[in-house]
C-alpha cells in the first residue's frame, strides 16, 4: 500500500505531462478537451496534496514504530 | 656476600638514564599508531604507541609517550584541523620524539612535533582498501544505483537524538517557508565513538524492517568542531549501507574530503543542514514542475478554445456571404440557359430542314431511276414469259397429250383402250392406246 502510494505520485506526475504533451501538440479533439482537462485539474490536486497535506495515516503508521 | 658494587635502584635508574640520553641526544621521526591517548586535569596528554605485525596484527612493539601541555595544546587542533580526525586511539601517527627515562616511570617517549600528511595518507590508504574490498564483494555502488523516489517525502532519519545537527535539520524541514508536508521518524543511533559503525548498522536493520514506509534513510552527525570520522570510514557500515535497499544520504558534517560513507551513499552532502536543502528542493522541483504543467495546461486549453471560437466566427461570417455567392452563381445559370434554349432549339430545327431538303431532293433522283429499273425488269420478264407459255411451245412443234385431263407424262400411266388427246396448234387429236 506504501509503495503503491509512492509510485502514484510519479504515476500522476507523469500522466499529467502526457496530457500536457498531448494538448500541445494540437492534435486533441475538441470533444475530449473536457476530459483531459477534468483529468489534469484532479492530476494536479493530487500531486499538491502529497506536497501540502498531512497524510495522517502515514503520520500514524510512522509513530506506531516501536523503537 | 660480597659485592664489587651495589646500587640503590635510584641510582641505577640514574645511569640509564644518562646513557640513554647520551645514546639518544636527538629528536627522531617515529612511524607508530596511537593505541590510548587520554588527556588529564594537568593539561598533558598521556599516550600508548604499537607497532603491529603487518601480516598477524600481533603487537611486536609498545611505548608509553607522552606530549606535555604546552605542546599538546599547539599540536592538538593543528593536527585535528589537517586531518579531520580526532587524536585517540587507531589512528597512525608520525610523530617526532625525544626518547626519556624518568626513574619512577620510566621509559617513555615525549612528543615534539606530529606531521598530519602522514594520518592523512594512512587515511586514504585505509579508505581506499575498504573502497577495493567492496568493490570486489560487488556493492560498491549498489546504494548509488538506486532510483530516488519522483517526490521523496518520507525520510527514516539515522541520527543521534540529542545532536545538534538533528535539531537544526528536523527545524530546518518542518518549518520550510512553503509548507511542504514531509515525514520523519527518528532511529536514534550513537554517532561517535567505537560504537557508532554497529548502531548504525542495528538502526539501519530496524528501518529494513519498515522499509516500505519510506523513500530514503538520511544519516546525519552534527554540529562542534570535532571530528571523529574514523567510524564512518568502516567496511562493515559500508558494506551494509551499499545494500540497503532504500537510498542513503548522508550528512556527517566535516570539512576533510570524503569518508567511505560518503563514497557509498546514495547521496552525499557536508552537513545536516545541506540535506534538509536538498530534501526541500526535490519538493521545490516537483511544485515548480506542477506550476509548469498546470501553466502548459491553461495556455493550450485556452487555445484550444480561442481557436475553436475563430473557426466558429469565421464559419458564421462566411456563411452568408457564401450563400449568396452560390444564389448568383444559381440565377446566372438559369438566365444563361433560359437564353440558349431557344437558340439550341432554332438551330436544331435548321439543321432538321437542311436534312430534309438534302433528303426530298435524293428522293427526287431516286424515285424515277427505281421507276425505270422495275419498268425494265418487268418487260424482261414479259419477255421470258411470253417466250415460254405452251402456245408459243406448241408452235414450235411440240404437244401436249392429255389423258383423262391430265397431262400424260409416263407411258405406265395409260393401258391398251384408254383415249388420248393430243393438242396441236391447230386442234387436237383423239387417239387409242393399242
Amino acid at each position: 500500500m506504501a509503495a503503491s502510494k509512492k509510485e502514484s505520485y510519479s504515476a500522476a506526475v507523469k500522466e499529467l505531462e502526457e496530457i500536457v504533451q498531448i494538448l500541445q501538440n494540437g492534435d486533441c479533439e475538441i470533444d475530449k478537451l473536457r476530459q483531459y482537462t477534468t483529468r489534469s485539474v484532479e492530476l494536479i490536486r493530487i500531486c499538491k496534496e502529497k506536497l501540502f497535506t498531512t497524510d495522517q495515516e502515514l503520520k500514524k503508521l510512522l509513530e506506531e514504530i516501536e523503537l | 656476600m660480597e659485592h664489587s658494587q651495589e646500587l640503590t635502584l635510584t641510582q641505577l635508574n640514574s645511569i640509564v638514564k644518562d646513557a640513554l640520553r647520551q645514546c639518544f641526544p636527538d629528536r627522531y621521526w617515529v612511524r607508530a599508531e596511537v593505541s590510548e591517548a587520554r588527556d588529564n586535569y594537568t593539561g598533558h596528554c598521556y599516550l600508548e604507541f604499537i607497532e603491529k605485525d603487518k601480516r598477524n596484527s600481533q603487537i611486536i612493539a609498545k611505548a608509553r609517550g607522552n606530549i606535555w601541555a604546552n605542546r599538546w595544546r599547539i599540536i592538538k587542533p593543528y593536527f585535528e584541523r589537517e586531518t579531520g580526525q580526532i587524536f585517540g586511539p587507531g589512528i597512525k601517527v608520525l610523530v617526532e620524539v625525544s626518547v626519556e627515562f624518568h626513574e619512577v616511570y620510566g621509559y617513555s617517549l615525549v612528543v615534539n612535533d606530529i606531521d598530519p600528511t602522514y594520518t592523512i595518507g594512512d587515511m586514504a590508504r585505509n579508505r581506499a582498501e575498504i573502497l577495493r574490498r567492496l568493490d570486489e564483494a560487488g556493492v560498491k555502488d549498489l546504494n548509488k544505483e538506486l532510483e530516488m523516489a519522483e517526490l521523496p517525502r518520507r525520510y527514516a532519519i539515522i541520527s543521534s537524538p540529542t545532536a545538534a545537527g538533528y535539531g537544526d535539520f528536523m527545524n530546518q524541514l518542518e518549518n520550510n517557508q512553503r509548507g511542504y508536508k514531509i515525514y520523519t521518524k527518528l532511529f536514534p543511533s550513537i554517532m561517535q565513538g567505537a560504537q557508532t559503525g554497529a548502531s548504525i548498522i542495528s538502526a539501519l536493520s530496524m528501518i529494513y524492517e519498515y522499509q516500505d514506509l519510506f523513500d530514503a534513510v538520511v544519516i546525519i552527525r552534527g554540529g562542534g568542531a570535532t571530528s571523529d570520522l574514523n567510524a564512518f570510514d568502516d567496511f562493515e557500515l559500508a558494506y551494509n549501507v551499499a545494500q540497503f535497499p532504500l537510498p542513503v544520504i548522508t550528512g556527517i558534517g566535516h570539512d576533510r574530503d570524503t569518508t567511505v560513507l560518503d563514497d557509498i551513499a546514495n547521496v552525499s552532502v557536508k552537513t545536516p543542514t545541506a540535506v534538509a536543502e536538498y530534501i526541500l528542493d526535490h519538493f521545490d522541483k516537483a511544485n515548480e514542475l506542477l506550476s509548469e504543467l498546470a501553466y502548459g495546461l491553461n495556455n493550450s486549453v485556452l487555445g484550444y478554445l480561442e481557436r475553436d471560437k475563430n473557426k466558429l466566427s469565421i464559419l458564421t461570417n462566411t456563411i452568408p456571404s457564401l450563400i449568396k455567392q452560390r444564389m448568383l452563381a444559381e440565377s446566372s445559370r438559369i438566365e444563361f440557359v433560359r437564353v440558349r434554349i431557344p437558340q439550341l432549339a432554332q438551330g436544331h430545327i435548321s439543321r432538321q430542314n437542311v436534312k430534309l431538303e438534302i433528303i426530298s431532293e435524293r428522293l427526287k433522283n431516286i424515285i424515277p431511276a427505281r421507276i425505270d429499273k422495275e419498268y425494265n425488269k418487268l418487260s424482261n420478264l414479259e419477255k421470258i414469259i411470253e417466250l415460254t407459255s405452251p402456245d408459243n411451245v406448241i408452235k414450235k412443234g411440240y404437244s401436249v397429250t392429255l389423258h383423262n385431263g391430265k397431262i400424260l407424262k409416263s407411258v405406265s400411266d395409260v393401258k391398251p383402250g384408254d383415249v388420248l388427246v393430243t393438242s396441236l396448234i391447230d386442234g387436237d387429236v383423239k387417239s387409242i392406246v393399242k
